[in-house]
């Protein structure tokens, strides 16, 4: 199934520029949500795109354009199969497009394009009984090109470091390049095991994080920042709120709501700041999948100010077979906890 | 989870990207009119008049009064247009900016003015 699923996505992986950064940082923080020492993989397929078209693309010869900006990726993390071994080992590899395309489409290309590619490769490894898990790679994001009408290089390629680390719930990671550390952040993570089993519902679903990120890197400004997050239940495993701000001012305040124990069904309401800009977001949580306008996650990967935008996203992590959820949930009593 | 539910949303997803593949768009379209007294528009270029990044031929050429096809641009946006004019011992590039929106239509008048000078007009 996810064999058909990333056959739908990754042909049309075209797509932005300088939301690279930014969209990988944003990665990283989702992927350490993710894995936990008793994860097999994790998998994000997505793709972002504007809804509503810009005009603040400057063609070295056209003119000044007027158009849509797409970002996608695909992502994986695979761990050693061997799941009841202590110690496991594992790759992570990932590939991303994106760009400024002259008309909207999701399925087949306009000829027209300014884009970028990324990838980036990783090892990754867990030890069962020090409740230690960690990846670390090499990131790199390709020179921009106009392709199509001119192939002019429009904006320079750049290569960057990454690691995360997570022992228990506590959690830090960071990105780093030549001029220095582009992220870092300590991190507070959800407890992944089924709430019904530990009787408790409010310390398990608290999440946080503290941390720094270089302007090139933010996603709510164009200023180095220090930042943090906070996400707490208020009913149950039902209700739950999340809180985001900064240096450099609020970012957003959202409302996740769940029809369901492990939070896989849900609806997500946001309001947000960005880029001086009030926004509002909402997002439809299905088994693995979202679809959403506006999300905090989303739009900010996708890089635009002000713009509408429309995400689809395909998001799990996996401790075996028959146990998968998105990062933050958690699979249901029934499945066995090793 | 179950491969059931798992196929049921892949149902929803793709139907949804069907749907929004339409919503929004389209190529932005230009059509010229002729009015420049005896010459013919022969070419439209797009981004600089002597290398331009695109450029459409008009087969036949556009005659004196006469109005050319709707032609399909690559691009919308603020664009730099050039119209290329043949004539009797005439041959000569009138540049202009126009902005096409995206999915837009745009009908520029290409014309002589008393001086001799040709321009672009709306």
């Amino acid at each position: 199934m996810t064999t058909t699923m990333l056959t739908v996505l990754m042909p049309a992986l075209l797509a932005s520029s300088q939301v690279f950064l930014p969209a990988w940082n944003q990665e990283i923080s989702e992927m350490h949500r993710a894995l936990h020492p008793h994860s097999m993989g994790y998998l994000d397929a997505a793709q972002f795109q504007s809804l509503s078209p810009n005009d603040r693309i400057d063609h070295p010869r056209l003119g000044r354009l007027e158009g849509f900006t797409e970002y996608r990726r695909a992502t994986v993390v695979l761990m050693g199969p061997d799941s009841s071994a202590e110690t496991r080992f594992g790759l992570e590899g990932s590939l991303q497009t994106g760009g400024w395309t002259s008309d909207l489409y999701i399925v087949s290309a306009p000829p027209l394009h300014r884009q970028t590619h990324a990838w980036s490769a990783g090892v990754a490894g867990s030890s069962m009984a020090w409740e230690l898990s960690g990846v670390a790679g090499l990131h790199h994001i390709a020179p921009t090109m106009w392709r199509g009408l001119a192939g002019d290089r429009d904006a320079d390629g750049s290569t960057d470091l990454w690691a995360l680390v997570r022992w228990q719930r506590f959690g830090a990671r960071a990105i780093v390049d030549q001029q220095g550390l582009i992220s870092g952040r300590w991190a507070l993570l959800s407890d992944p095991k089924p709430l019904r089993m530990q009787r408790m519902w409010f310390w398990p679903q608290v999440e946080g994080s503290l941390g720094y990120v270089r302007s090139d890197a933010n996603l709510w400004s164009a200023q180095d920042a220090l930042g943090g997050d906070l996400r707490f239940p208020v009913l149950d495993d039902r209700i739950a709120l999340r809180f985001d701000a900064g240096t450099d001012g609020f970012h957003f305040g959202q409302v996740a709501t769940s029809i369901d124990p492990q939070g896989l069904v849900g609806l997500d309401l946001t309001a947000g700041r960005r880029y001086e800009t009030w926004f509002p977001g909402l997002r439809l949580r299905l088994p693995v999948f979202t679809f959403s306008v506006n999300d905090p996650d989303e739009l900010a990967a996708h890089g635009e100010r002000g713009a509408l935008v429309w995400s689809m996203r395909f998001q799990m992590t996996w401790e075996d077979g028959q146990t998968w959820y998105a990062p933050g949930r958690r699979g249901p009593p029934s499945e066995a906890f090793r | 989870m179950k491969a059931q539910t798992l196929a049921g949303a892949m149902a929803v997803v793709c139907s949804l990207s069907g749907c929004l593949g339409e919503l929004y768009g389209g190529d932005p379209r230009i059509q010229l009119r002729n009015r420049s007294g005896g010459a013919k528009i022969v070419e439209l270029r797009l981004g600089e008049p002597t290398r331009p990044a695109w450029q459409h031929e008009f087969d036949p050429s556009v005659d004196s009064a006469g109005l050319s096809e709707v032609v399909e641009l690559p691009a919308a946006g603020e664009l730099r247009f050039t119209a290329r004019l043949t004539g009797d011992s005439l041959d000569t590039l009138v540049s202009f900016q126009r902005r096409v929106p995206v999915g837009g239509f745009c009908q520029v008048e290409i014309a002589r003015d008393p001086d001799g000078l040709f321009r672009a007009k709306d």
